[in-house]
């Protein structure tokens, strides 16, 4: 195979009768990386995937493969000669078939012989060797699922997109079958689109993070960043739970007061009122700190510990490390963390 | 940009996966719009004033009657017996849970024909009577079979079939849960039936309700036989007696209109409570076991429905058909073209079908208006297709050869039966993932694979059950071919009707249970596939 290429949408747009579903997208899937796009649902994001995969046309912008055309205001390369493989959100396995047939589905262009040794092995890849003969509905979800990675890989596709794939499985075989999926994108180098709503799962997995909300791409970059710079309030929750707290630029101490104390900040650009928000981890215990929150309630959460705290009749929920002495008393003794609250 | 390019290349690739679909609709939809044209445009006139003043309003009345009868007969017997055997377990509860179905093999008119007979002054039952009382026919009161009551007896005991199905798949997707957090609650067996089963089973009763209604309003045979004057009668009447098909077809619009009220009274019923709940914590209902006097009378009753609907009138066509067997008529030919045109248009009618189910799978563009289309047609009664059918005849130039009219005829049957088609199709189809076309598109599948590796092999199952109702729903059916059929060219449906018609009962049993034997075929695949576990039943 030749050097991979990137998969690009350059400014594209869908609509169903009068509705934008998706907006002017614009981003490019680096090959070998993973890009994850998250969004609530009715966000676009399967439909941008399916205007990559030549199965939605754009009524507007182009989708390019490299340098070469794929889309422009239409389909010019259709699906069927795209090569790009896809996990479909069901799996869409075919329920006349069996795993290997399934498997060996898109490898009917080679002879007979290849085609065996490849299906076979793909199958001992996913661990399925032995249900080689099962039907879909004969399988377990994560061992559909399976079939469903390796069927979109085993044509050796120039791409890989991945509709909630990982949803509705129990979290170890999630874990199991994303291993999976994750290795074999790496070795193939190709680019990888991960459509989710799993805010965690998108920062855990992408080198690559798009947040999608009503049609746009409202923010993209690295994961990390994107947790810590949101644009707004909106991705910021969208990447998980924030407190929102009310801050008034102090000019005497340099800081920003909060309900929970003062945080280290420069002076804001908009004036002196501000909307804090800070993630729940922000929280940090320290004995030294003149903040001494009421403790709600507590909840043990393995590794961590879920508090109810407050302060300033302001309630917050938090995470802190499990610890066995601080949480039996009343109180906490808390500041913020700068690096882990976005100011508005 | 290459706008222009690209709008002509998508124009081109919708309308080559439009096109078959295209087709299918024009082909449905003709007889269907020439109909209702041909009422609204040339149904006035003469014959039109003379039927407005004489029997429109008497036949609107008689076909109300007969429906609301016969709704009221069938929710009587369907319902409960299809909650006794939902819910219970009683001596026989297995074989009556598919022998309760059959009375879907047999037509309406064969019913009439057999119940005509058995309940008639010169019936077995009245000669009883007199034999052993020594009284006259005039001397006491026996029911009047040729009558509304006695069509909606006949009817009823035809179609409750349809209810007993949707009551019973209402009644078993019920989750044990439910009736046991009711019964919790503190409501009795009655309670729970009246309150909680019933309410949430409404939505499937209507809709099999309704259906059964609608086969009822569309009835020809055996209305005339019994003589009762409906709507779809006198749309026959129309053409038979005044040779005007135009005000035929207008007084069917009022039939038409009937059809469509019903079914948009079961949608409008049905609101947004048209769902059972789906819970993946689904549980089935152990039935529970009735003891003594209770368990027999669960037996009683259900052998009471099935002997009604089939069981009584069909041992007496036999035995009829036994005693009279020298000098019935050989039906040999009329079986050979019931056959063949069956055939014809049962392959005919399976390939549109298949065109919509896939094109309604895949989403194409016509695909709403191709089921609306069929939807429609199914709602037509068959006299009023057949109409739109010999108009056409009359006014366009085709020559009025056999060929012509055999071939109108496919035509109707076509339009009045491609839903029950589509039906089970989309029932196979639905069963697989949403998306596995697009899936074999992304691995490089071409159309012609994609249909020929999964569409095909997926739609198989229920393609096998579309094509035996295609066929037997076209060998039972009984008014447009009666009126359209060339001369003297019988199939085993019109020959049944013309001899009992001429009160030559034993030769009418014969063909009467030929296509009773043939309607059995699809009735037992019914049967068969309702006994298979549900999903969620064995894990």
């Amino acid at each position: 195979m030749t050097q991979p290429l990137p998969l690009i949408a350059e400014n594209v747009s869908c609509k169903y009768g009068d509705t934008l579903i998706v907006n002017a997208a614009t981003l490019t899937l680096e090959a070998g990386k993973i890009t994850a796009l998250l969004g609530q649902s009715g966000a676009g994001k399967s439909t941008l995937l399916r205007l990559f995969s030549g199965l939605e046309a754009p009524h507007q912008g182009r989708i390019l493969h490299g340098e070469t055309l794929l889309s422009d205001g239409g389909i010019i390369v259709p699906a069927e000669r795209r090569r790009i493989g896809i996990v479909f959100q069901d799996f869409a396995l075919f329920p006349n078939l069996t795993a290997a047939q399934n498997i060996a589905f898109g490898l009917s262009h080679l002879p007979d012989t290849e085609r065996q040794a490849h299906t076979t092995s793909w199958l001992e890849r996913i661990a399925l060797t032995a249900r080689a003969d099962a039907y879909p509905h004969q399988m377990s979800g994560g061992e559909q699922q399976r079939v469903a990675i390796a069927r979109a890989l085993a044509p050796k596709p120039v791409a890989l997109l991945m509709d909630e794939p990982f949803s509705g499985l129990d979290p170890a075989l999630r874990d199991d079958v994303r291993q999976t999926a994750l290795k074999a994108i790496g070795e193939l180098e190709i680019p990888a689109l991960l459509v989710t709503h799993d805010a965690d799962e998108a920062m855990l997995f992408a080198d690559h993070l798009a947040v999608m909300r009503a049609g746009r791409i409202v923010q993209q970059g690295p994961p990390d960043d994107i947790y810590r710079s949101p644009i707004d309030e909106a991705t910021a929750s969208a990447l998980g739970p924030v407190i929102k707290l009310a801050g008034t630029w102090n000019a005497k101490s340099g800081k920003i007061d909060t309900e929970f104390g003062p945080l280290d900040h420069p002076e804001p650009a908009g004036g002196p009122t501000v909307t804090v928000l800070a993630r729940p981890e922000a929280f940090v215990p320290d004995p030294t700190s003149q903040i001494h929150a009421d403790i709600l309630s507590v909840r043990h959460k393995g590794s961590q510990t879920q508090l109810v705290v407050t302060h300033n009749e302001t309630e917050a929920t938090i995470l802190v490390p499990a610890s066995n002495d601080i949480y039996s008393s009343k109180h906490i003794s808390l500041r913020l963390n700068p690096r882990l609250c976005v100011v508005f | 940009m290459s706008a222009p390019s690209a709008r002509l290349r998508r124009t081109l690739t919708s309308l080559g996966s439009n096109l078959p679909l295209a087709l299918t609709v024009l082909i449905i939809g003709a007889p269907i719009v020439a109909c209702l044209l041909i009422g609204i445009l040339a149904g006035g006139g003469e014959t039109w004033s003379h039927i407005a003043e004489t029997f429109l309003w008497s036949s609107l009345g008689a076909t109300l009657a007969l429906i609301s009868l016969t709704g009221l007969f069938i929710s009587l017997t369907a319902i409960p017996v299809a909650w006794l055997v939902t819910m219970y377990s009683f001596p026989g509860r297995n074989v009556f849970g598919w022998l309760l179905i059959l009375p879907l093999a047999a037509p309406g008119y064969v019913l009439a024909f057999s119940y005509s007979d058995l309940l008639g002054v010169g019936g077995p039952i009245q000669s009883f009577i007199r034999d052993t009382s020594g009284l006259s026919a005039r001397d006491y009161w026996f029911p009047q079979i040729r009558s509304l009551t006695g069509c909606a007896f006949v009817m009823a005991a035809a179609l409750y079939p349809y209810v007993y199905l949707t009551a019973r798949a209402a009644f078993s997707m019920q989750s044990a849960s439910t009736l046991e957090a009711a019964q919790m609650l503190g409501a009795d067996r009655h309670a729970r039936f009246w309150r909680i089963a019933l309410p949430s089973a409404r939505p499937a009763i209507a809709a099999g309700l309704a259906l059964a209604l609608m086969e009822t309003a569309a009835d020809y045979g055996a209305a005339d036989f019994l003589g009762v004057r409906t709507l779809t009668v006198s749309v026959y009447r129309a053409w038979a007696s005044f040779g005007d098909a135009a005000a035929g077809a207008r007084l069917a619009l009022i039939l038409v209109a009937l059809t469509l009220f019903l079914q948009w009274l079961e949608r409008w019923q049905r609101g947004a409570a048209g769902f059972q709940a789906s819970t993946t914590r689904w549980r089935a209902s152990p039935p529970s076991q009735l003891g003594g006097t209770r368990a027999l009378w669960a037996t009683f009753s259900c052998a009471l429905v099935f002997g009604w609907g089939f069981g009584i009138p069909i041992a007496h066509l036999i035995s009829i058909a036994i005693e009279s067997r020298a000098e019935t008529p050989p039906v040999w030919q009329a079986l050979s073209n019931s056959l063949v045109l069956a055939g014809v248009a049962a392959v005919l009618t399976f390939a549109l079908s298949l065109t919509i189910a896939l094109g309604i799978h895949h989403q194409r563009k016509l695909s709403r208006a191709a089921r609306v289309i069929a939807t429609g047609g199914y709602a037509m009664p068959g006299a009023v297709l057949a109409l739109g059918a010999l108009y056409a005849i009359a006014q366009l130039p085709l020559a009025q050869t056999s060929l012509v009219a055999l071939t109108l005829l496919t035509l109707v049957y076509v339009s009045r039966f491609a839903a029950a088609g589509i039906e089970p199709m989309q029932a196979a189809l639905a069963a697989a993932p949403a998306s596995y076309s697009a899936a074999a598109r992304s691995l490089g599948a071409s159309p012609l694979r994609r249909l020929w590796q999964l569409d095909l092999p997926i739609i198989a199952p229920g393609a096998a059950a579309a094509a035996l109702i295609l066929f037997v729903e076209t060998l039972k059916e009984l008014p447009a071919t009666l009126m359209l059929r060339p001369f003297n060219w019988d199939t085993l449906a019109v020959r049944a009707y013309v001899y009992a018609a001429d009160e030559r009962l034993p030769a009418a049993a014969l063909p009467s249970l030929a296509i009773t034997a043939a309607g059995l075929l699809p009735v037992i695949l019914l049967s068969r596939q309702l006994s298979r576990p549900r999903k969620g039943q064995t894990a």
